[in-house]
């Protein structure tokens, strides 16, 4: 008797977890290392670089590249689950890098030209925020105008340029954040992992979360309850324009230039396929930032495992997107339940034919 | 609720508004000009179809062109696209033809694709020049409106390339290609003209797309350089600048600086520092600088003078001491 409830709580346990999105995204992520593995046998190896005193290899490369993406999706979590879509992303991120690199050719102090671009991304951000909370505007319609717009404040700010600062000395520790290590630990990646620590216990140790959620259920009924739903998408807005700009802070200081076009493109895209694979939903009133997270990791991981397949580049988006559908599919209900849906059939196919007998 | 909705509506339709002004302002198109301005003037009026802010070579390129033509007398008509999107640049090409323009100056964002607005342009009779990037199509030379292609040889830039890895490692050598995004015709052009010059014992070990982007370059070349460790890449071939830039970085990271030789194509004043501080090895010039070529073949055309079907025009390969004495005249443009 003991033993068989054993088994059945144990049972239960992996029923949790086959239907926990979290449980998915990590066997996808564990997958595409696995074949990355396959196709570079040498893909795990880890080894101290002198040169740039910090762990190498091609996951600690992955894990660079994912502070970006892990900002994004933060702040486009927080967005999604007001029923809203933050579009703008990318371009905010255009407008933070190309501030900053403008600014230190200008002989800025480095520290004065990060927290200017980091303000830039909050004005955006505060923008759309108030365009949607107070005049209530469509988040699509008004995000989408802010992309748009962004890309030409960008090149208005470089003139057109692709800023190369580079040169510039004093730009040291804006190259060493997004390409300096902390105990050999990617320093960009450490960063994005504390903030994003920073956001989850502010949303699930306050109230603040379930206030975000209630607002993307029903905004009518969670003003009647006291929340003041303005307020809740004035601050996400605000949020996800200041993640934006730090995302392209990591992504200009890369290699200290701005690319006016290309810098944050496609970002948007990215960041709510990170979200979507976190399992958030689109509709609203539900988030998981760890799931989020692990999105992130996993957009990140996808472009690696492009590279090291070495699939051509006419071919990258098609791929892309089928490992997108994939790992959704794998996370559906209707296919975890598709076991349970064909033994109750088979137990009602049975009883009819007793039935007829 | 009513309210609220009305509100959403309201707010909508501002919106919507704001994007259609916002795409007017894309085509930048000339609504003024109904009347025909005939050459009975001596006045020409020349549409140019053009890219638009891109990077520096694209600002310094339009800019020249436009200089040139105001130095000629010749009101030039300047109409950019947006993010390499060639529907506006087909739309802003019909239009001209629709304004009866006397001739049209075409630097189009893909080659093909072009046939329709050429017919259109054929039948009204408008001569059109292409400058920069060629373009495809399956008009015969009867049917085509094209008169003239001006500009620098993608392919002469590619062999220039494979010339270099020749020359400087006689033995062979193996090495990446750092291409544009897939399908435009520039990058098909370098990669035709490497291939070309290309010495058989050199092996390129991958060819991947890093989208003209430094950034992506980075990335790109750090996983092949992870990928390929243990056959000692030595050369990487990055179609542009921006892209030799963020290879060089990803090099540096991995502690190979002065082993791996990276060769550009465009000559920016960014890469022509790289090359003095030996963050790259060789950077061939893609001349942006055709304006004057530009606007006296299109006025001679238009006074009915004899014109070429084709100007190739000039451009130069740097190394460091070169890119040092370029850098110390400070004419660059761009």
């Amino acid at each position: 008797m003991a033993s068989e409830r054993k088994a059945q709580s144990s049972n239960s346990v992996v029923k949790r977890l086959l239907s926990n999105n979290l449980t998915w995204s990590v066997v996808a992520l564990i997958v595409l290392v696995i074949i990355c593995t396959i196709f570079d046998h040498g893909f795990l190896r880890l080894e101290w670089n002198t040169n740039t005193g910090g762990l190498a290899g091609p996951l600690i490369t992955v894990l660079q590249e994912s502070a970006r993406y892990l900002m994004i999706a933060t702040g486009m979590t927080l967005v999604i689950s007001t029923a809203g879509i933050d579009l703008s992303v990318g371009s905010v991120m255009a407008v933070a890098g190309a501030a900053s690199m403008q600014l230190l050719v200008s002989g800025t102090n480095v520290w004065v030209a990060i927290l200017l671009s980091l303000l830039i991304g909050l004005v955006v951000g505060c923008i759309n925020g108030a365009l949607i909370s107070l005049l209530g505007l469509q988040p699509f319609i008004t995000t989408l105008i802010m992309m748009l717009a962004g890309r030409g404040v960008a090149k208005v700010i470089t003139s057109g340029q692709n800023t190369d600062a580079s040169q510039i000395a004093g730009g040291a520790p804006l190259r060493w954040i997004a390409n300096g290590f902390i105990l050999g630990i990617p320093a960009n990646f450490v960063i994005a992992l504390i903030i994003v620590i920073l956001v989850g216990l502010v949303a699930r140790k306050t109230a603040m979360g379930m206030m975000i959620e209630s607002v993307g259920i029903n905004q009518e009924a969670s003003r009647m309850t006291g929340i003041k739903p303005r307020n809740i998408l004035f601050l996400v807005y605000a949020i996800s324009g200041v993640l934006a700009a730090i995302a392209g802070l990591f992504a200009t200081a890369s290699v200290m230039r701005v690319d006016v076009v290309k810098t944050g493109q496609d970002m948007e895209m990215y960041a709510i396929l990170a979200v979507v694979i976190g399992g958030t939903s689109l509709l609203g009133g539900k988030f998981s930032l760890s799931g989020s997270a692990l999105g992130a990791v996993i957009i990140a991981m996808i472009r690696k495992t492009i590279i090291t397949l070495g699939i051509d580049s006419a071919a990258t988006p098609a791929f892309f997107a089928v490992v997108v559908i994939l790992i959704c599919v794998m996370q559906a209900p209707k296919i975890h339940n598709l076991s349970a849906e064909l033994k109750r059939r088979r137990a009602v196919e049975n009883s009819r034919k007793a039935v007829a007998a | 609720m009513r309210k609220n909705m009305l509100k959403t509506g309201l707010a909508a339709f501002v919106a919507a508004s704001a994007l259609v002004s916002l795409a007017a302002c894309g085509s930048g198109s000339d609504s003024s000009s109904e009347a025909k301005s005939g050459s009975k003037d001596g006045s020409y009026k020349v549409g140019f179809v053009a890219v638009g802010p891109e990077g520096g070579f694209r600002t310094a390129n339009e800019k020249d062109i436009q200089d040139a033509f105001k130095k000629a007398g010749i009101e030039l008509i300047y109409s950019p696209t947006q993010n390499n999107d060639q529907q506006k640049q087909i739309q802003a090409f019909n239009k001209f033809v629709n304004d009866e323009v006397d001739a049209i100056v075409l630097s189009s964002t893909e080659d093909s694709g072009w046939d329709e607005s050429l017919k259109l342009a054929k039948e009204a009779e408008i001569p059109v020049f292409t400058v920069d990037r060629n373009v495809d199509t399956k008009l015969s030379k009867d049917e085509s409106p094209i008169v003239s292609h001006i500009g620098p040889s993608n392919e002469w830039a590619g062999e220039q390339a494979a010339k270099f890895v020749n020359d400087n490692f006689k033995d062979g050598a193996n090495g990446f290609i750092l291409e544009g995004p897939a399908g435009l015709s520039v990058v098909k052009d370098r990669q035709t003209g490497w291939d070309k010059a290309i010495n058989s014992n050199i092996k390129v070990l991958e060819s991947q797309s890093a989208n003209w982007s430094t950034d992506e370059a980075k990335t790109v070349t750090a996983g092949l350089l992870d990928k390929y460790r243990g056959d000692n890449p030595q050369f990487v071939f990055a179609q542009n600048d921006e892209m030799g830039l963020g290879a060089a970085q990803a090099v540096d990271a991995a502690g190979m600086k002065g082993n791996v030789k990276i060769i550009t194509i465009d000559g920016t004043k960014a890469a022509l520092q790289a090359l003095v501080d030996g963050d790259l090895s060789f950077v061939i010039e893609y001349n942006p600088i055709f304006g004057e070529t530009t606007a006296t073949a299109v006025k001679d055309y238009l006074d009915g003078k004899k014109i070429e079907s084709n100007y190739e025009i000039e451009s130069k390969t740097f190394t460091a001491e070169s890119a040092k004495e370029a850098l110390d005249a400070g004419t660059r443009a761009y």
